[in-house]
């Protein structure tokens, strides 16, 4: 259970290959309520294998929810409770048997503000690593950490004080921190909660840049409140108001020629 | 594998957690079981009386007034001072290197043994100049008083209780919404103005809370009793102590407590009626669980008030 | 500012109506007396609150300087040799002209060290695991009668502790642990009754652990969720995430609350003195596990017990003696615990010491 699972799944298990429609992960008429207050209301949608998938919408309008549904991160919320199936390569990860550890591996997340542990740069990288497989070689530990911050493109910045505080990075070093210890861990799945909002412009570039580069060999869900952004990088847009997914397409489709009316009130500035 | 490991750590937790409520339930059980066939009316009602019958030890009348007198006392004494000393940590204190001294002072004397406060209100309440606190000791070659009474034990009570009382306050004073002293201020109302007419309501419940707590403390306390008030059953001052002339002549003589009798009748003490001890400690855990009650249903109504 | 109808504003009222301009004036008065007035308050508060800091002082001045004489008789001899119920009798009986000031209190202070340490060592592991149940595994149903429950505890005055002690903990002692052989063999070193090092050691971690409960849980429940979320996001495992995150986090805040547990059991007098025996005996390790079944006495207890000593100057002096190693040692402890936690707050419920 320890590392056979995750190698073996993080690796050869792309989900193309057995689903016609590409689609890594399948929501399907999701509805959730924090208490007796709904969320989300009746959201189905595909995402889609190895490309960007932007979700938008005005604040409150349960996007971030529907996030952290992706890996049954709102377990942690006790008066949370979620009806419809979530499928990550074809398995129903809210299913009882379910292992949510596992999905959790499977499925990385990027928080909103940039959360790096207390602990060094290194530690910070290697912690899901070690947590993973508890024997490994101190080597490969060194060679995985350098391969994410690699990846992440952090490595020429932080590689003379890997054991300087994970903390003490500037704010668009410690996000792509975060992005690195994600990446270490091999997950499939990676999402991003407005990864952005709390970055300067110059920071929030190279993170999309990051982004463009990971969808290459990840599949990337990313909320986000910047439309530009959105239409920057993403492959499929789906806009979310009042709990309901109001559309769902192609990026380019549903920004230049939107199905629905909130969408383009939406898209011109008009509200949000 | 992996969940068989963590198996012993989830299981360690929840036997921790259990046995805690257990223990609890077990002490006040246990005091029920003992003390409840000796509570009634009369052993409410009666001074104690020295005897090897337990049957003839009488009540717990006098230590059960000592303890109202003496947490009131001490609480008159205490609550003045921690409020003045609050209001001026939370309003005035600017954060300079010279006020973090005074905090640390204060923090360090929450961390003094009972005891030592005990032993340090003897020390200063024996000094004649003081004597006025306390009877007079004759017939001692150097003259000295005798540094015990509900006066000096009250005195150093307060002292005992006074950083917790005032931390308390000072933190309900902070959780008061910075808006309504900008409110106030926008007003023109000067700033004690404010504080007396706008934040110390507003903090009410926070500061009974303090006081509660206090009282508890004082209530609870034993080594403050026994070296300040000493180990005299009932009270020694003139009768009928409540005739008005006799009021002051009472606090400055000695008394006991529900703590001090219980250390007294226990087998510890000289006494041996450990049923009448139990009795008594059942008594006073009644009061402390009443103390309790107050400070979460307030706890709970500062809590609505905020939501 | 002037509220209407006021007589301040009658007057006003009154002097503008004689053609004059004395309300500006009036305000600026009103104003400097005001101000004399809020500076006056604040001086009054500033004095209280010198006055509470100054207290610690002011007991640290008189405790020590009380207890000076018999430091300086013996020396060194004070805390190295033991002796103490003797040469306390000896200085109560002594006849005024010579009194005796020979003490040593070796079995106090290492009576406290033992019961201190014996305590911290049950209480830490049981209370680290009850912090982390309560914050973090118990069914949300249970939370609050346990957290109320811990708050209970910590407000049990002590000589309740001290009363169980006495009537349950030490007969099951007595019963289960000390043989009559066991008794005779010992006749001679000590009286093995179940008053012991034992049973102080047990309630006294029933009485400090709440307090640790307390402080740690506080600790615990301040890691920003941020962390926690995080290494769960990673498929971290609860248990782990609990182990290698939060408790690292937590660690200054659960390492103050262990000092002021341990401050609190150095000072415990009333409970111990009913449970140990009430004898300055250094239980020794010689004897094996008999050691734990030993009657002792802890520096606190020994002011309860000798209260009645106080009269006479030498043990008054030899009483302080023993109320300034306590007292040094427990603002050791507090400053020790602002440093690791950075003040933290104190909490614990309506307790008694």
């Amino acid at each position: 259970m320890q590392q056979t699972g995750i190698t073996g799944a993080g690796r050869n298990a792309t989900g193309i290959g057995n689903n016609p429609n590409n689609s890594k992960i399948m929501v399907q008429d999701i509805s959730s309520w924090y208490g007796a207050q709904p969320v989300l209301k009746e959201v189905s949608m595909p995402i889609h294998a190895k490309s960007i998938t932007g979700l938008i919408g005005p604040s409150g309008c349960g996007k971030s929810t529907f996030l952290r549904c992706l890996n049954r991160l709102n377990d942690l919320v006790r008066s949370f409770r979620l009806q419809g199936t979530i499928t990550l390569d074809g398995e129903d990860i809210y299913h009882p048997d379910a292992d949510v550890v596992l999905v959790r591996r499977k499925v990385g997340m990027v928080f909103q503000h940039p959360n790096p542990f207390p602990m060094s740069v290194f530690d910070n990288v290697a912690f899901g690593v070690r947590e993973h497989n508890r024997q490994i070689k101190k080597r490969e530990l060194e060679e995985i950490v350098v391969e994410s911050l690699q990846k992440a493109n952090l490595w020429e910045e932080v590689k003379d004080k890997l054991q300087a505080s994970g903390l003490s990075l500037s704010g668009g070093q410690q996000q792509r921190l975060c992005i690195a210890r994600v990446l270490a861990v091999m997950p499939e799945v990676i999402l991003l909660d407005e990864p952005c909002s709390s970055l300067d412009p110059v920071s929030t570039a190279k993170i999309e840049e990051l982004l463009l580069q990971l969808k290459n060999s990840y599949t990337v869900v990313v909320v986000t409140h910047n439309l530009g952004q959105a239409r920057r990088i993403s492959d499929y847009l789906g806009f979310f108001l009042d709990g309901r997914l109001v559309e769902y397409g192609a990026a380019a489709e549903v920004i230049t020629n939107p199905r629905e009316k909130a969408t383009e009130d939406y898209l011109a500035g008009n509200f949000g | 594998m992996a969940k068989k490991r963590h198996f012993a750590g989830y299981a360690a937790c929840w036997v921790s957690g259990v046995l805690t409520l257990l223990v609890c339930l077990a002490i006040i059980i246990f005091l029920v079981l003992k003390g409840a066939h000796v509570l009634n009316w009369r052993f409410l009602t009666e001074d104690p009386r020295p005897s090897l019958n337990e049957a003839l030890t009488g009540g717990i009348l006098a230590p059960l007034i000592g303890t109202v007198f003496l947490t009131t006392l001490g609480i008159c004494f205490a609550l003045p001072w921690a409020l003045a000393t609050a209001i001026y940590l939370a309003e005035y204190a600017e954060d300079t290197p010279w006020v973090k001294t005074l905090r640390t002072g204060i923090d360090v004397l929450a961390g003094v043994p009972t005891i030592v406060f005990a032993i340090f209100g003897l020390a200063i309440f024996t000094h004649p100049g003081l004597a006025f606190f306390s009877t007079m000791v004759e017939g001692v070659e150097n003259a000295r008083a005798f540094g015990r009474s509900f006066l000096v034990a009250a005195f150093t009570m307060a002292m005992m209780v006074l950083p917790f009382v005032a931390k308390s306050i000072e933190e309900a004073i902070r959780a008061v919404p910075v808006t309504y002293k900008e409110a106030a201020f926008a007003l023109g109302i000067s700033k004690w103005r404010t504080i007396r007419m706008v934040i110390l309501p507003a903090a009410a419940a926070g500061i009974i809370t303090g006081v509660v707590l206090g009282i508890g403390r004082i209530a609870g306390d034993t080594a403050i009793v026994w070296l300040c008030l000493g180990g005299s059953m009932t009270l020694t001052g003139p009768q009928p102590w409540w005739e008005p002339q006799n009021w002051l002549a009472t606090l400055q003589n000695t008394g006991s407590t529900l703590t001090t009798y219980i250390f007294y009748s226990s087998p510890a003490g000289e006494g041996n009626s450990p049923n009448k001890a139990f009795g008594a400690g059942l008594v006073l855990i009644v009061i402390i669980l009443a103390l309790n009650a107050v400070v979460d249903y307030l706890g709970r109504f500062t809590r609505l008030k905020e939501e | 500012m002037v509220p209407e109808g006021s007589p301040a504003q009658t007057a006003v009222a009154g002097k503008l109506a004689a053609g004059k301009e004395p309300a500006f004036q009036t305000v600026v008065v009103s104003a400097r007396r005001r101000s004399i007035k809020e500076a006056g308050i604040e001086k009054a508060l500033f004095a209280f609150t010198i006055l509470s800091s100054i207290l610690i002082f002011l007991i640290m001045f008189f405790v020590i300087s009380k207890a000076i004489p018999v430091l300086q008789a013996n020396g060194f001899s004070f805390v190295f040799s033991g002796g103490w119920d003797e040469h306390f009798v000896n200085a109560w009986l002594a006849p005024a002209g010579e009194p005796s000031w020979r003490f040593g209190a070796l079995p106090l202070i290492a009576g406290t060290l033992y019961t201190t340490a014996g305590a911290l060592l049950i209480a830490l592991p049981f209370g680290l695991g009850c912090a982390i149940f309560l914050t973090e595994l118990c069914p949300a149903r249970l939370r609050k009668p346990l957290e109320s429950t811990v708050r209970l505890l910590a407000a049990i005055p002590s000589v309740i502790y001290g009363l169980v002690g006495l009537l349950v903990v030490v007969p099951l002692i007595a019963d289960q642990l000390i043989s009559n052989e066991l008794a005779l063999q010992m006749i001679n070193v000590c009286a093995l009754d179940g008053t012991s090092l034992l049973a102080g050691m047990i309630v006294l971690s029933m009485m400090i652990v709440p307090i640790f409960i307390a402080l740690a849980a506080d600790a615990l429940a301040a890691v920003p969720r941020r962390y926690k979320e995080a290494s769960l996001a990673l498929g971290v495992s609860h248990w782990r995430t609990i182990v290698k995150v939060m408790l690292p986090v937590a660690r200054n805040g659960i390492l103050a609350g262990a000092i002021l547990a341990a401050g609190r059991a150095i000072g415990e007098a009333i409970a111990l003195s009913m449970v140990t025996g009430s004898v300055a005996n250094l239980p020794s390790v010689r004897h094996g596990l008999v050691f734990f079944l030993e009657p002792m006495r802890t520096l606190a207890s020994t002011i309860i017990d000798n209260a009645e000593g106080m009269s006479v100057a030498t043990c008054e002096a030899a009483l302080f003696a023993c109320a300034s190693f306590l007292l040094v040692a427990c603002i050791i402890l507090s400053l020790f615990a602002r440093l690791a936690a950075g003040g933290i707050q104190r909490k614990g419920g309506a307790a008694g010491g």
